[in-house]
């Protein structure tokens, strides 16, 4: 394996006598240069700062200034669920995708041992198809408009009697034993709903809801759920103290009910519900990964860090943190599709802000037909489902394919 | 950079303790004397072994002496500068210079960081930020260490636990240390492994010059590398000196018990014959006096007793018994009833009260290997008279007769390391006379 990377000790034959040794460096000289930060992390600081600017002035321009969204060039003006939207796809991409594109040899293993699972190879398809769509689609799609005299229309295979579709057909009508039958037409694929909504620009446009409360309010979860547990598991004693209680008092508290008294007094939104679920659902994630990183707080490799002179960061970071991946996947893998389904049952209960197009709200749209007009209700219930489906099946392969133990000669 | 006429380490009266507490305000109950106040001096270049049984706080030490753990008490100089009092930066660099070889080789190394990057870490954590340099760097001690440059990129479940002892060393000299502690180095391997990392430290420390504190259990090992031996007993050191002379003339009864221990390949040899009877006492409830009275087999009597070593080791054993009251009269009774055969065999149910007193005393004996008949009058009116009580079920009088006539020295005074020869030291009541003249005196009195 590896071939590509050890020209260089077949280039000076291994045995010529190296220009580098750990006996020549001069470790006062490295002291004295100070610490010297990567390209790459350079280029993401300044990245964070233009964005912590941009939140700073759009925050500036409505609450102090009072004149409104900011307007930015190119952008224009940006919502509080795109901001952290845009962040966290940037997190993504600098954690994520960056890493795996600088080690391609890596990229390849992982990629070897994740291609095992089919169901999560579909999956991973499945989700990208579903994410790119709900980028994309919104940006270049028009917004699904009520359009009186087209409801209920059928999905383009389908058909609805004509009285209870819109005044109009949009596919022509068939009359099939006396019984006038509205068709459905590629015009609306899948349909419309009851208030003539195109059911397919609406399942898009839910796509991009799901995917932002479902990656959004998880990346916070997580974050904050791997912060306290791995910093309660670490230092230990009354750090530890304070931060499980206060988890375990945040916990006696259902988010699901913390959102319905703010949107009873702040009124609902989709920023509000990512921002609860996000910083008030991490509990039992924390306990999990707390559990699991005081396990591995005791592993002689722990003390290996400190005895290389390591800081309490790093050695959470590099060890702590890689070493309970297990458990932040599955928190992970169980509270994105939690979410996911949680502001689904909100939209759903008419407790959502009811100008996002959520599959929630579709699905609750359609709940009064389901004998005359199914489709209102079950697409973007599909859609749901196999997205929920799809989280679960991929989680599972993450965990295996990340754990370098599994693919060796195994214990 | 400092005075080279300073050791390079100098240990100074090192406890480590750690608190026992219970509920929930943490209250301390007592406290786990895990290293109770050593002190060693190591020279530039030697190697130095401690050696104990299993949980004598070996590892402890080794790990408060790099403040891998923080000491409870004491000091620690190194190149003359107090460890004790560095700060964050000055403990970072002190990383630099004495840097630790892990006993298990399997556990040590993170088993999701490849094995360059594990070895490449001491460089990172110290500020080398230049990644080629480290590459060549860890390439290089890889080679040396007898693996390929190529292994870097595998995974520590890859290698065998004599190859991860060979990357354990790498890793610990890539930040070029001056001190080298290795904490069981090689207990978890194979003999003929061992015997190949052994010669590697050895090599390294020859090249490079570097001072090794060698910590095991091994009696054997010690004595192939080491230059200075400690011989270590429940958190102290009982025992120092130079190894040939430690080893041909111990001088303290631990040293001897451990050195018969081992086992000679040759048949007529039958060692020294001392054996060491009884578990290490909790390090939490230590014994007075001398930690190893309640095990030594050379523990000295009272003066004016005058009883065989062996016997008196009985007796004193059998007092430590009844003083924790852990003498079961009941089935004492019940496995002499079943040895006597005829004479209570028609006994339903055998208790105390059934029993002859004169065979129930005699079977109490014979429990705990103390003559029927002590050679010593005084003694055995003692123990006769401790006995009786036993029988009467009065444990405090039977305590308060043995205590009053067999307290011995070894638990009443703690010795403490005195030079014995050129440079060896030992921690015992034998080397001094005084102690022994001190007590007849009293005695007498």
């Amino acid at each position: 394996m590896g071939e590509d990377t050890d020209t260089r000790t077949k280039a000076d034959g291994g045995t010529a006598p190296r220009d580098v040794t750990f006996e020549q460096v001069d470790w006062d000289e490295i002291d004295a240069d100070g610490v010297a930060r990567s390209r790459k992390r350079v280029a993401w600081l300044a990245v964070v700062s233009l964005w912590t600017i941009g939140v700073a002035y759009d925050l500036y321009s409505r609450f102090v200034a009072e004149t409104g969204q900011a307007a930015f060039p190119v952008l224009g003006s940006v919502s509080p669920v795109d901001w952290l939207w845009s962040f966290t796809l940037l997190v993504l991409l600098y954690y994520g995708v960056v890493p795996l594109y600088e080690n391609p040899r890596m990229t390849r293993y992982y990629w070897k041992e994740f291609k095992k699972n089919k169901a999560a190879v579909v999956s991973a398809l499945y989700l990208i198809v579903v994410f790119a769509i709900g980028v994309i689609g919104p940006r270049v799609l028009p917004e699904p408009e009520p359009t009186p005299g087209l409801e209920n229309q059928p999905p383009v295979w389908g058909s609805i009697e004509a009285y209870s579709a819109g005044t109009s057909c949009a596919g022509g009508t068939t009359t099939v034993d006396g019984v006038t039958m509205c068709q459905g037409s590629w015009q609306h694929p899948f349909g419309t709903t009851s208030s003539g909504e195109d059911i397919l620009l609406s399942s898009i446009y839910g796509m991009e809801v799901s995917m932002q409360v479902g990656l959004i309010a998880t990346l916070m979860s997580i974050s904050v759920a791997a912060a306290v547990g791995l910093t309660a598991a670490y230092y230990g004693g009354l750090v530890d103290e304070v931060l499980m209680r206060y988890v375990d008092i945040q916990m006696t508290f259902p988010t699901f009910f913390l959102f319905l008294l703010l949107a009873y007094t702040i009124g609902s939104s989709l920023f509000v519900l990512i921002l609860i679920f996000g910083l008030f659902g991490w509990g039992s994630s924390a306990r999990i990964m707390r559990s699991e990183a005081l396990q591995r707080r005791e592993e002689p490799y722990m003390k290996a860090a400190k005895n290389a002179g390591a800081s309490s960061l790093w050695t959470i970071r590099r060890h702590l943190l890689p070493n309970i991946s297990n458990s932040l996947i599955t928190a992970a893998t169980l509270t994105i599709p939690s979410i996911i389904l949680a502001e689904a049952a909100i939209a759903f209960l008419g407790l959502g802000d009811p100008t996002v197009p959520s599959w929630g709200r579709l699905i609750s749209d359609g709940r009064d037909q389901l004998r005359t007009a199914w489709w209102i209700s079950t697409i973007p219930g599909g859609f749901l489902f196999f997205t929920i489906l799809a989280f679960n099946f991929l989680g599972d392969a993450l965990r295996d394919a990340l754990d370098p133990r599994h693919g060796g000669s195994g214990e | 950079m400092s005075r080279s006429d300073e050791p390079l380490l100098r240990v100074d009266g090192l406890k480590k303790h750690y608190p026992i507490t219970e509920g929930i305000l943490n209250t301390e109950v007592g406290r786990a004397r895990a290293v109770d106040g050593i002190s060693l001096e190591l020279e530039r270049g030697e190697t130095f072994g401690i050696v104990g049984e299993s949980g004598c706080g070996k590892s402890t030490a080794a790990a408060s002496m790099v403040r891998l753990e923080e000491p409870t008490d004491g000091e620690i100089r190194f190149e003359g500068e107090n460890v004790l009092e560095y700060d964050a930066a000055e403990l970072r660099r002190f990383r630099r210079e004495v840097q630790l070889i892990f006993q298990d080789p399997d556990s040590s190394f993170d088993p999701r960081m490849s094995v360059g990057d594990a070895v490449a870490e001491p460089l990172v954590v110290q500020g080398m930020s230049d990644r080629e340099r480290r590459r060549e760097i860890v390439a290089d001690l890889l080679e040396r260490v007898g693996l390929s440059a190529a292994d870097m990129k595998r995974y520590p479940h890859e290698f065998s636990g004599g190859q991860k002892q060979r990357i354990g060393l790498a890793r610990a000299l890539t930040v070029n240390p001056k001190l080298l502690v290795a904490d069981e180095p090689v207990s978890a391997l194979d003999v003929s492994v061992q015997a190949e990392i052994l010669r590697l430290i050895d090599e390294f420390q020859r090249e490079l010059g570097l001072t090794v504190l060698i910590i095991s259990h091994d009696l054997g090992v010690v004595r192939q590398v080491c230059d200075r031996v400690a011989v270590m007993y429940l958190g102290e050191f009982v025992e120092v000196g130079p190894t040939e002379e430690l080893f041909s003339n111990p001088q303290h009864p631990y040293t001897r018990a451990l050195l018969s221990a081992i086992p000679t390949p040759d048949p007529t040899d039958r060692g020294l014959g001392v054996e060491l009877t009884g578990d290490v006492p909790d390090p939490s409830d230590p014994p007075s006096g001398c930690k190893f009275h309640t095990r030594c087999p050379e523990v000295i009597p009272p003066s004016g007793i005058d009883l065989s070593q062996e016997t008196w080791r009985s007796v004193l054993t059998f007092r430590k018994q009844v003083e924790r009251e852990s003498i079961d009269v009941e089935s004492i009774v019940e496995m002499g009833v079943l040895e006597s055969g005829d004479k209570y065999g028609n006994l339903e149910e055998p208790s105390p009260d059934a029993i002859d007193d004169a065979d129930l005393k005699r079977w109490i004996r014979s429990e705990y290997d103390v003559p029927d008949r002590l050679d010593d009058p005084r003694a055995e009116a003692t123990v006769d008279d401790a006995l009786d009580a036993i029988v009467d079920g009065d444990h405090d009088r039977a305590k308060a007769h043995l205590a009053e006539e067999f307290t011995t020295v070894c638990e009443r005074e703690k010795p403490e390391l005195e030079a014995c020869g050129t440079e060896q030291e030992a921690a015992c009541h034998l080397l001094d006379d005084v102690h022994v003249e001190l007590d007849e005196l009293r005695l007498t009195e």
